[in-house]
């Protein structure tokens, strides 16, 4: 027996390393493919010493497609985890920042910012806004999923059955996006082409000050994911074992919903409502790594979101063509599938939950 | 230095919110010991209030009034995790964190003791294994929870508890979705944990025949939410035990500790006699079928058991003949006449 629990260990070591060689990889090959082809070479040089021949390619790595990776990665990490505690807090495999309505709450705020602040305000005014501007945006759509989150939560709190709970979450949802929608009826054209495309979802245009503000909201996200792993571990036997091993639910589940709404909110202001990451990218790490310990799951969903996050960039970016399809449909092709594959196996759904 | 009980509680009264201000009270003014070294089985019949008593002394759920004391603290001043350090549940809601393996999921148990991160230390793992030991789950301590068998998986979570290493466990209806082997097993696993770490076990059961044998104490809880404490034997002769489970249609037998399911019938009373075991069992068939079984020697009828040879022969005497019979089987046919007079 020990022999196989070592073993396991080992391969479970493996993997991580494997994921990570793939994280730099499609990192690298991120950056390398879109509509102007960089020699990977070149690719390397550029990134790891910030030095290369051609500045057109120098310009274009630094300032688009450096930055659009690095988006993809925080996305990744961000959702996922984000993702990862819903369910464990919820006690529900269908649970997601996109399935029970926290980026349609992250969308309200946004809306509220976007459609309320007049036309000086359209998402390309808010990217140009700076570091005042950024923290609004933020701010606002954090408050929505936080808002929605809390919703679900208290209905949750009085049932107990899956099923029910996703319909709610569904509901709130469909109830938050019908106020952003009275909100688009009586707001100018301009206004909401700008909130429109911003619904498609978009790693680009993220830089500077936004990527910076971005990024240290992600992390300290991350980290209190990271550090509430203990609590987390203690929520998969239910709350009243939770409890009686010195856990104090409520604050537990308030730290966790801090943690949820930072990470979808502040993702979901500059990039837009990114459907099935977080659901789908937990499943993918469980039944890769057989684990549920979260020490283990949280840094590993990172690994795994990065990975798939920078395949569906690569893929959106239609390497060879001057298209590029909207990052939102791509997730959702992908994740999708992933959704109907954890319902159908009831087998792998029955492994991680009740 | 065993002098005062790990748990107490005054004065109590249990129940639960039915709006802001109302409650709905279950039981009150209950007085309550619970010592060291004791398998304490509270029992009543469902509705009586058990899991609220469960709940309202694990601290789940808060008292309506009254206090609770372990180990010369007050529940309601116990953090959460000095409580954690004191009591430790096994509840009856199934728990299928699937992935985790037993090992991983005893390893929870430490909870209260591990840093910010939940690394286990070398004390840690020492508790691990010795809880893994004492339940026997050890040989499958590297198996997922979701190959195992119900009765393994309460097994664990009885580990789980242990690993917690307090001195008071509360296991709210532990057996429920055990089959008997696994129930009786269970029991004596806990009888045995009580006595060896002089721990204090209390659990809620609806296995009266197994409480009666394994528990040093009995909690009666009545339909009415009174409680009555009290040596199990001692609660089986005063009456109280068939007071707190009186319903038409069955009896409590105060000779053999079980409830007998058949009504009293108005058929002909029937004098056993003969080797012990075989008026036991030859008891049972006359009860189903509506004989009463008395023991008076006087009765017109008359069963007379005896041993030929290994095998048994029940001589049947109605007052006017005898016959021998080689079968419950074939008594039972020829009683039928009786019933028809």
């Amino acid at each position: 027996m020990r022999i196989v629990f070592q073993s396991s260990s080992n391969s479970r070591r493996l993997i991580i390393i494997g994921l990570s060689v793939l994280a730099v990889l499609f990192f690298l090959l991120d950056i390398m493919l879109g509509s102007v082809s960089i020699p990977f070479g070149e690719v390397a040089k550029i990134v790891f010493f910030g030095e290369s021949d051609t500045t057109a390619w120098l310009f274009i790595i630094e300032k688009i497609r450096l930055p659009k990776a690095i988006t993809a990665i925080i996305v990744g990490c961000g959702l996922s985890v984000s993702g990862l505690q819903m369910q464990t807090l919820f006690r529900n495999p269908l649970a997601g920042p996109s399935e029970l309505g926290i980026t349609a709450g992250a969308g309200l705020g946004v809306a509220a910012v976007m459609l309320t602040s007049g036309s000086t305000a359209s998402i390309y005014a808010i990217r140009q806004l700076g570091v005042s501007g950024s923290w609004l945006i933020v701010v606002m759509a954090s408050l929505g999923a936080a808002l929605v989150l809390s919703m679900v939560l208290l209905i949750a709190g009085r049932i107990k059955d899956n099923v029910i709970l996703l319909i709610v979450g569904v509901m709130v949802g469909t109830i938050t996006v019908s106020v952003i929608s009275i909100w688009q009826y009586f707001s100018q054209p301009e206004e909401l082409q700008e909130y429109i495309l911003w619904t498609f979802g978009s790693l680009g245009g993220i830089v500077q000050y936004h990527l910076y503000v971005l990024s240290g909201v992600v992390a300290v996200g991350l980290l209190i994911a990271f550090s509430s792993s203990k609590a987390l571990n203690a929520m998969l036997l239910g709350e009243n074992y939770a409890r009686s091993m010195g856990l104090t639910v409520g604050r537990t589940r308030f730290i966790i919903m801090a943690s949820t709404s930072l990470l979808t909110g502040s993702i979901t202001a500059f990039c837009g409502p990114i459907g099935f990451v977080g659901i789908a990218i937990p499943h993918i790490t469980r039944s890769l790594l057989g684990t549920s310990d979260h020490r283990i799951l949280i840094p590993c969903c990172c690994l795994v979101g990065s990975v798939l996050m920078l395949i569906c960039d690569i893929i959106s970016q239609m390497p060879g063509t001057q298209t590029v399809l909207p990052i939102n449909v791509v997730t959702s092709l992908l994740g999708a599938p992933v959704v109907i594959w954890v319902i159908v196996s009831r087998n792998n759904l029955r492994s991680s939950f009740s | 230095m065993n002098d005062t009980p790990l748990l107490t509680a005054r004065n109590l009264s249990i129940g639960y919110k039915t709006g802001t201000k109302h409650f709905k009270i279950v039981s009150e003014s209950l007085d309550l010991d619970l010592w060291t070294g004791q398998l304490v089985c509270l029992l009543g019949p469902n509705g009586a209030g058990k899991s609220t008593l469960m709940r309202t002394l694990s601290g789940l759920q808060q008292a309506i009034s009254g206090d609770i004391t372990i180990d010369h603290e007050s529940l309601i001043s116990l953090k959460p995790v000095d409580l954690a350090r004191k009591l430790s549940l096994v509840l009856t809601e199934r728990i299928d964190p699937g992935n985790l393996t037993v090992r991983e999921l005893v390893s929870l148990g430490r909870t209260p003791y591990t840093g910010w991160l939940g690394s286990l230390s070398e004390v840690d793992k020492e508790k691990i294994n010795c809880s893994l030991d004492a339940t026997d789950t050890k040989n499958f301590a590297d198996r997922r929870m979701n190959e195992l068998s119900d009765g393994e998986r309460q097994k664990v979570m009885l580990a789980r508890a242990l690993a917690q290493d307090t001195k008071l466990i509360l296991l709210d209806e532990p057996t429920a979705h055990l089959d008997l082997p696994n129930r009786v097993e269970m029991m004596r696993l806990l009888h045995h944990l009580a006595r060896q770490t002089q721990k204090a076990i209390l659990l809620s059961t609806h296995e009266l025949d197994l409480a009666l044998q394994a528990a040093d104490k009995l909690w009666l809880m009545h339909p009415d939410g009174k409680l009555v404490t009290g040596v199990p034997e001692d609660l089986v002769l005063n009456g109280s035990f068939e007071a707190a489970f009186i319903k038409n249609g069955f009896q409590f037998d105060r000779n053999t500790g079980t409830f007998t399911i058949h009504k009293e019938a108005a058929s002909a009373s029937i004098y056993l006699s003969g080797k012990a075991n075989l008026v036991f069992w030859t008891k049972r068939a006359l009860q189903r079928e509506d004989f009463v079984v008395s023991e008076d020697p006087g009765l017109r009828y008359r069963i007379d058991i005896t041993e030929n040879k290994a095998n048994p022969e029940w001589l049947f005497d109605d007052g006017l003949s005898k016959k021998k019979y080689q079968s419950i089987s074939d008594l039972l046919d020829d009683l039928q006449i009786l019933k028809s007079t």
